[in-house]
This record gives C-alpha cells, structure tokens and sequence, in this order.
C-alpha cells in the first residue's frame, strides 16, 4: 500500500462473467449505466467493507436518505463513500474522506450503490 | 412492524460437471460436458466452463460439440450421484437456514426473513453457507441476496460463476433497470422480440412504460411483468410440507435413427406409457 493510499480508495473494476456486460453505456442514453468500483481499504472492515469488494454503482445523481453513494469532484481519484442524510446532504463512511474540492468544483454525488459483489 | 424479507437464491456452478470433478480430479480445468454419447444422437446435459469458452452449450447435440471443441472430454454422468450430491447440499443448508424451497437438483431458495438477530445478516450467512459447501463437499456455489426470490435470482445469475451478489435494500429497481428485458424472469423470446418491437430494451424502460399500454399488448400478464420490472415480488418462498404435489411426469427416449414405423412407435408409445404409469402409482398419484 503506497503513502498516498494510507485510506480507503475506490477504483474502476472490471468484472468477469455475466456482470462484465453491465459495465459501460446501456444501449438507451437516458438509463442510468452500471459501472463497478473495487473498494480497496487498508484497514479492516468499517461499516461492512471489505478490501476487494466490487461495488455495482447506478450513475444517477438522484438519491434518497438512507442511499450509500458515490460522490466525486469529477476525478475518479477523488471518488469516495458516503451516505444520504435526511436533510439530503452526504456524510462520509467506512472511512472514506470527502472528495477535496477540485479547482473551484464543489463534491456531487456521481451514482448510487445498488449491490455489492464478491467472487470466490 | 413486520421483519423485512431477506430471500437468497443459491446456484450451485455447472453442477453436474463439479460433481464429476470431484470423482475424477483430473476431469478439473480441462473443457468436459456430460451427455450422451454423439453415436447414439446424445445431447450435451451440461457444460464446463471452459468448454462454454468454446461455444459449447446445454442442449447442443454431441456431434456439434466435439466439433466445436476437439478437446471435449465427454462423461456419461449419473443422475443417482447427482441427485445424492444434491441431498447433501440441501443437508448443508438446511443445517444453516429455516426455510428452504427447492427448486431443482441446483437451485433452491432459503428465505432469512427474520433471523438477523440469531444468525446474523444474512450476507454473512451467505458467505458461510458457500463456505461450508466448498469446504465439505469440494462443490461451488454462487448466491444472490435481496428482499425476494426475482431480484436474488436475477442477482446469482449476475454474480456467476462463484460469486455472491447481494443486492442493497430499496435498490432493487435500479440494479434491474439497465438490464435487457430478456433477463426478467418469465421474459421468453417471444415476449422479448414483442418488447422490443416497442423500443422497450431494458427494464428501466418496462418499469416506466405506461402500464395501460402494456395490459393493450399483454394483457393482465403486462402489468405483472412491469411489477416485476420493478423488482417487486411478494412471492413466498415454500418448504417442502408447503408445496403442491407433482403436476407432471413422463418419460422419453430418443432413437439412435429416424424412424416413422407406426407399429415400432406404437409399441415404443405403450412402453413409456407404462414407465411413467408405473412411476405415479408408486408416488401413491
């Protein structure tokens, strides 16, 4: 693990088998695409997360309280965790920082978790 | 307030070939199907996943198979093992969970509804059942986990092979909404090609398409299958004391050559009669 990942980070995933299918535009521009994020975290489970697990992540910027999401400042570097509040803002989980305001542009939300994946 | 439904559909990996694997280690890693043999017109009953990389699928006749993969090994396969190799999963599972319904010799759903409490969420109760399965039996499972059999279903076959795939709660329309029509259950071709017709390719769309439109195209089927578009499905999940007697039995057999002798079919006819007549009498139908 380098210094810059001394906390948990989410990257692009590939998948195998029927979920790789899922993983790019769907055919209809306005659904939302599914794309995976590995998360990789350097300490031991914080709100169920596990090193490796592959999160199936619904591009949609509408959310609901209580919905884990993705929120970035438009950098994939930037992508971290968080939850929905009840007054719709976001709290950071499992460790994860909030995305640092990138050249004036402020964190939004960039999909929805809708599962989790895990292969053998 | 009511629990909320935890419902798991576990698949075991092409299982009659696992199985086979297990009896003979060194069938593991190379392209094998089981089925009958291609001189006797046999038909592929299942296929490895290294020889589904070829092209191989369940149902293709043997001939074209070993066409296809000139490195096919070809087992004829037994289902008294299978159906014994079966038993002991559903002892594994019944061991961890309540309420099972089986749905074939590879499928079954459990139903965790209610049990948070004494063994735990019901993704790590999942994760021990695939655990225990592997470990015990050298057998591979793969498990989806949501709130109802569709979306646990629709989930397993997503997360294949040897995979677990659970499905977040309240997010079951959004996980099927970018998936082709044809992966709903109780979706055939035809219902798809007839989906398609309508610019409807993907279940976000079913979902949203105006259900008076759908009962003009489908009738009361059109409504149900938009509910199920939605990931909505209160459908319970039955143990066997629970679940409807046979509806069906029958037997078949197919001929080494074309034949069209009426007296060879008829007597042949009278033979699998008499098995399938047999067979009832002694499950006391």
């Amino acid at each position: 693990m380098s210094a810059a990942h001394q906390r948990p980070y989410l990257e692009l995933a590939q998948p195998d088998g029927p979920a790789a299918h899922f993983v790019g535009r769907s055919v209809v521009e306005e659904d939302p695409e599914t794309f995976f994020l590995t998360v990789r975290q350097p300490t031991s489970d914080a709100e169920g997360f596990f090193d490796g697990d592959v999160l199936a992540v619904s591009s949609q910027m509408d959310a609901e309280p209580g919905d884990l999401v993705v929120w970035w400042t438009g950098s994939p570097a930037s992508q971290a965790l968080a939850r929905v509040n009840l007054e719709l803002g976001v709290d950071p989980v499992g460790g994860f920082l909030a995305p640092a305001e990138n050249a004036g542009a402020p964190a939004q939300i960039r999909g929805v978790i809708v599962g989790r994946l895990r292969k053998a | 307030m009511a629990a909320q439904r935890s419902v798991l559909h576990v698949d075991l990996d092409a299982f009659f070939v696992s199985v086979e694997r297990v009896l003979d280690p060194s069938l593991r890693a190379r392209p094998v199907v089981v089925g009958g043999s291609p001189e006797r017109r046999g038909v592929v009953a299942a296929a490895s996943y290294e020889a589904r990389a070829h092209g191989v699928r369940s149902a293709m006749p043997m001939a074209r198979a070993m066409q296809i993969c000139p490195d096919l090994v070809r087992v004829s396969g037994s289902h008294r093992v299978y159906r014994r190799a079966s038993k002991a999963v559903s002892g594994i599972l019944g061991e961890q969970v309540p309420v099972i319904e089986k749905v074939s010799v590879d499928e079954a759903y459990l139903d965790l509804t209610g049990t948070h409490m004494v063994l735990g969420k019901p993704v790590d109760t999942a994760e021990k059942i695939r655990r225990e399965v592997r470990e015990r039996l050298q057998l591979d499972l793969t498990v989806g986990v949501s709130r109802n059999r569709l979306v646990s279903k629709v989930a397993s076959a997503f997360a294949k092979p040897q995979g677990l795939f659970e499905v977040h709660a309240g997010q079951e329309a959004r996980f099927l909404a970018p998936l082709p029509v044809k992966l709903l259950p109780g979706v055939g071709p035809v219902t798809e090609k007839r989906l398609l017709e309508f610019n409807i390719a993907r279940l976000g769309g079913l979902a949203t398409t105006e259900s008076w439109f759908l009962e003009s195209v489908f009738g009361s089927h059109g409504p149900a299958m938009q509910q199920r578009a939605r990931g909505e499905d209160d459908t319970p999940v039955c143990p066997p004391w629970e679940q409807p007697r046979e509806k069906s039995m029958g037997h078949e057999e197919t001929f080494a050559e074309d034949t069209g002798e009426h007296a060879f079919l008829r007597a042949k006819l009278q033979e699998l009669l008499a098995s399938a007549a047999r067979r009832m009498r002694q499950k006391g139908m």
